[in-house]
Formats: C-alpha cells, structure tokens, sequence
C-alpha cells in the first residue's frame, strides 16, 4: 500500500516539476527577504541596537507564509482565477477515484506528496536563511537555537500546511481561493493580540520560548504538526468517501 | 445469479435537479442504453455508478460488491469512459496518460492497447489538451477498453468522433460482447449504436427513468396504422397516443391489442408501419407522458418508480 502511494505521489511530484521549480524560487525570494529582519530582530533583542525593521513584516511571514509551504503556491491552480470555476484538485481526485485506487493509497500519497513539498521547501527556506545570517547573529542565537527554532517554526507550518491537503482535495476551487484570505485575517487578529498581550512580536516570543524551553518546545511543535497531519488524513478520508466530483 | 449492477432507490438532489428514484438491474451479457435529452440525468447516473457522484438515498452495487468497500475489486473490472476525466493530466502525452492509467490495472495489455491506438489513428506522442475533441473521446474509449474489463459504463463515448471510428467502436463493442461474461451500459444519441448493439433501452427524462424496455418488444408494439375510422371508445385510450387525420391515422404503443381491437369494431386496417426507434423516443419526449415498465413493456398513463429488471437473453 505504502508502496503503491509512493508511487502515486512521485509521479504527481513529476507532473508538477515546473510548479515545483517555481515555488522553490518563491520560497529562496522570501528567505532572502527574511534574513534582514531576522537579523534585525535579534541586533535588537540582544545588543539593544535601533534598527529599520518591520515586526508585523515578519511575523506574517512565520505565521502566514511557512505553512503555505506545504502547496505549490507558485503554480497554475493557485495563480488561476479559473481554479475557482474548474476546481483542477477536484478534477484531479475525480480520476484518481474513477481508477482501482484504494481511499488509503490516495489518502497517504496525499500526505506523502504534501510533505515532500513541505520539506523541500521548508529546508530551503531555512537553509538559504541560515547561510545569509551574518555571523554577528550567531554570536546572540547559537547554531543549535536557530535550529530548534527553525524546528519549532517547521511544527507549527506543518500543523497548519496539513490542512492545505484538505482544503486542496477535499472542497472546491472556490473554497481554494477564500480560504487563505481568511487565514490572512485570522493571522493579523492572532498578531495583533499577541503583540498586545506579550507587548512583542510572535518571532521575538519564539526566540525566548526556544532558549527558555529548548527541546521541549520544539518536541511539542513537532508532535503537534504530525498528530495535525494524522487527524487530516482521517478527515480527508471521511470527506473523499462523501464527495461529489460533479 | 448476482446483476453486475443493481441500483436501488437511488436519489440525488442538486440545487435545480432531482435524480431519482432509480431502480434497475443489468445482468450479464446484456448491451443497456441509455437515452434521454440534455440534462435528463444520464451523466450523473453514470457518476453515480462510478462512485464519483454520492447518492442522497439508496445504493449502488457492482457485481454484487459495494463500490465503496471494495473499490480496487470492483473498478479494475470496469471500463469507464465519460465525464472528460483526463483533463486533469491534460499536459501529459496519451502515452505517459496511459502509463499513468495502466499502473492500476492488473489485466492491462500493452499490446492491445498500442493495437487499439493505431485502429483508432491517435497518435501517442500527442499532448492530450491538443487533441481534438474527438480524439479525446477515442482516448477515452481506448483507455476503458485496453484492461479488458468486465463492464463498460460508457457516456457519450462517440460524441464528436468521425463516421469511420465510430464504425470501429461499434464493432469494438460488438466483438467485446462475445464474450458471454461482459457487458455494456452506454448513452448515446446516436440511433445507429442503440440499433446495432442494445438488448434494452432505459428512458431517462427529468432525472427519472420513463421507460426500461427491450428494444426488439418496443418496435414490436409500436406502430403507425392508417384506419378507415376510429371507434368512439378508442379516441381517449391511453393506448392511443396520436391520431392524425387526412388519412386517418393512430400511434399506438400497443399494437397487438388495438389491432385486436379494431378488427373486433369492423375497421379496415389500410396499412401498418411499424416505428423506428427514434421516432418512438421522440413521441415519448414530446409527449412526456408518463410511462412504466411492466415485464419490459412500456404503458402510458402509469406510475413509473418500479424496478426494472434486465433478464439475461
């Protein structure tokens, strides 16, 4: 079963080689556009620098933009206004159903082709992160706390990019578009009540949570993000077992 | 002996239209087609059979097993052509389409499957979105066909196709239903292919069935007859379903009985022309009468929510 879910998900993975490059690119463009508030952030909390930077900027892209990882958000379904009308995802599930495909291949290859966009991504975005810090970062936030952090960040985008899987199978091309823009807005209101609540950013907190708690933190993240990709899978089961590909 | 399909008390409801209640049976061996007009429900009872459209009420079975439970059994014996399900891959070849679609498949033969690409002139290395729209429809045919299934759901599989490949299908089909395990459920509009290979047609209209008859028991009973005059007793029969005058004319649906009857009332039968199969649909159409299936013969003036049941010839 494993096997033949593999399968499935790396020839999708091929057929979208192009939507892949793309969002890569995307995913390199924003890590570069993160490196100096990121740098920024920390000059400021630790050597009590005043610097041009923007924490709202910022926190909306950990917040906001990490879990998009988990989609090629770079690529034809999410670029077209035509997706709304044709439901491409929807089509796609269509012929899949209309094959000797059992629900668990489907369902895991589902998973599976999400997570190795979202690793692939992921890795790239933190990498291309680490390697343009400048070495005075690393004199405030070890190696090993940027990567606890970047861990901890990997839990919380693979909770929230699981659901993608869902929105991307089992709804439709309009559900597709209004979803992230309310997700935009929940983020803002999250942001919002963070900054007020904690008087600081959510990046900022999640540095001092990571040197607080260290592993502890980014064990629970983690854990989060696969208990998040099981009950996905469980609810994308149950929904791919009632749809309607009309 | 288990039908390979039995739907039973199957509904649907859209936001503008109303599938159902459905009941029939198909049992092996038989050719079924189905007909109706645009919008009359044919694809959904299509994508009903395929699971790809839930019902509201009631259930589908094929070949005795539950298309939910046991959908790799139940699909690997089945071909399905329909619903332009390919466009999803669109930008892959009909080639690397087929290495997709025939991964899946246990019985797939390479061998049959290039024979029918090059019967059907398609050129493999095509993109899929630039076929035409014919071409996409042999596709299709032939990706239903190549794994040697069991049971054919076939929904408009020659709309759009040249004289010559629909020529090919027909004899494709005819060739497939020598084999005594296997048969075919199609929606076609074309006379031609309910003629040449249905045992029975299934009147779609409105989302419900009017009529589930065989086809040689329909042109049997309905017929056009030119009288020298029509008894008092017959001008509201149900039998009855036009009367046309200069020269004096009847339809009926019931030929055998109103002959009797005529006979009986002392008038001269000039002439009787028994109806081509479109005629009688379009009667049917027109005159949206309601009618139902009682030992596969069709009755005006009925209720039609019986089960129809297709008996192996």
């Amino acid at each position: 079963m494993w096997k033949d879910s593999w399968w499935l998900a790396k020839k999708e993975l091929s057929f979208q080689f192009p939507g892949i490059l793309l969002t890569l690119l995307a995913t390199i463009i924003i890590a570069f556009f993160t490196v100096p508030q990121l740098d920024a952030l920390v000059r400021e909390m630790y050597s009590n620098e005043t610097l041009y930077w923007n924490p709202f900027l910022l926190d909306l892209i950990f917040l906001g933009v990490t879990p998009s990882f988990s989609a090629l958000f770079v690529w034809g379904p999410y670029l077209s206004l035509r997706t709304i009308k044709e439901d491409p995802f929807g089509k796609r599930m269509a012929l899949y159903r209309s094959l000797p495909i059992s629900m668990d291949v489907l369902i895991r290859s589902r998973i599976l082709s999400m997570l190795v966009i979202f690793i692939i991504m992921s890795s790239a975005f933190y990498t291309i992160i680490f390697l343009m810090l400048p070495d005075s970062f690393f004199y405030n936030v070890e190696a090993s706390q940027f990567l606890r952090f970047a861990l901890t960040w990997f839990g919380y985008a693979l909770v929230l990019g699981s659901v993608n899987t869902y929105i991307e199978f089992g709804t439709n091309g309009r559900v597709l578009y209004i979803f992230p823009l309310l997700f935009l807005i929940v983020i803002v209101l999250v942001r919002v009540a963070c900054s007020n609540i904690w008087n600081m950013g959510v990046v900022e907190a999640s540095i001092l949570l990571v040197s607080r708690y260290s592993n502890i933190i980014v064990i629970a993240t983690i854990i989060l993000g696969v208990l998040g990709c099981v009950t996905i899978s469980r609810m994308l089961k149950k929904r791919l077992l009632t749809r309607d590909f009309i | 002996m288990n039908p390979v399909i039995k739907v039973n008390s199957v509904e649907k409801e859209y936001k503008h239209f109303h599938l159902g209640p459905i009941d029939f049976e198909v049992e092996k061996g038989t050719v079924v087609a189905v007909v109706g007009a645009n919008g009359s429900g044919k694809s959904t009872l299509f994508k009903t059979l395929m699971g790809l459209a839930q019902p509201d009420n009631g259930y589908v079975q094929l070949f005795g097993l539950e298309e939910q439970k046991q959908v790799v059994d139940v699909k690997n014996r089945i071909g399905f052509a329909g619903s332009g399900l390919y466009h999803a891959f669109s930008q892959l070849t009909v080639n690397k389409l087929a290495e997709f679609v025939s991964h899946w498949y246990t019985t797939l033969e390479k061998d049959y499957y290039e024979h029918l690409l090059n019967r059907y002139e398609i050129n493999g290395k095509e993109k899929f979105a630039n076929c035409s729209l014919g071409t996409q429809k042999k596709v299709e045919f032939v990706l239903a066909m190549a794994h040697r299934p069991q049971l054919l759901l076939l929904d408009e599989p020659s709309a759009n196709v040249d004289m010559l490949s629909q020529r090919r299908m027909r004899e494709d089909l005819k060739s497939f239903m020598e084999q005594e395990e296997n048969s075919i459920v199609i929606s076609t509009y074309i006379q031609d292919e309910v003629k040449q290979m249905c045992d029975y047609i299934c009147i779609l209209d409105d989302g419900k069935i009017k009529g589930f008859f065989e086809k040689d028991e329909i042109r049997h009973l309905w017929a056009r007859l030119w009288i020298s005059s029509l008894p008092d007793q017959l001008k509201n029969d149900p039998r009855i379903w036009k009367v046309e005058e200069h020269p004096l004319q009847v339809i009926t649906n019931q030929l055998p009985d109103i002959e009797e009857e005529l006979l009986k009332c002392q008038v001269d039968i000039i002439r009787i022309k028994r109806l081509e199969l479109d005629d009688i649909m379009e009667y049917m159409f027109i005159f949206n009468k309601k009618t139902t299936n009682t030992s596969g013969v069709l009755l005006k003036g009925d209720d039609c929510n019986h089960k129809n049941k297709v008996k192996q010839n």
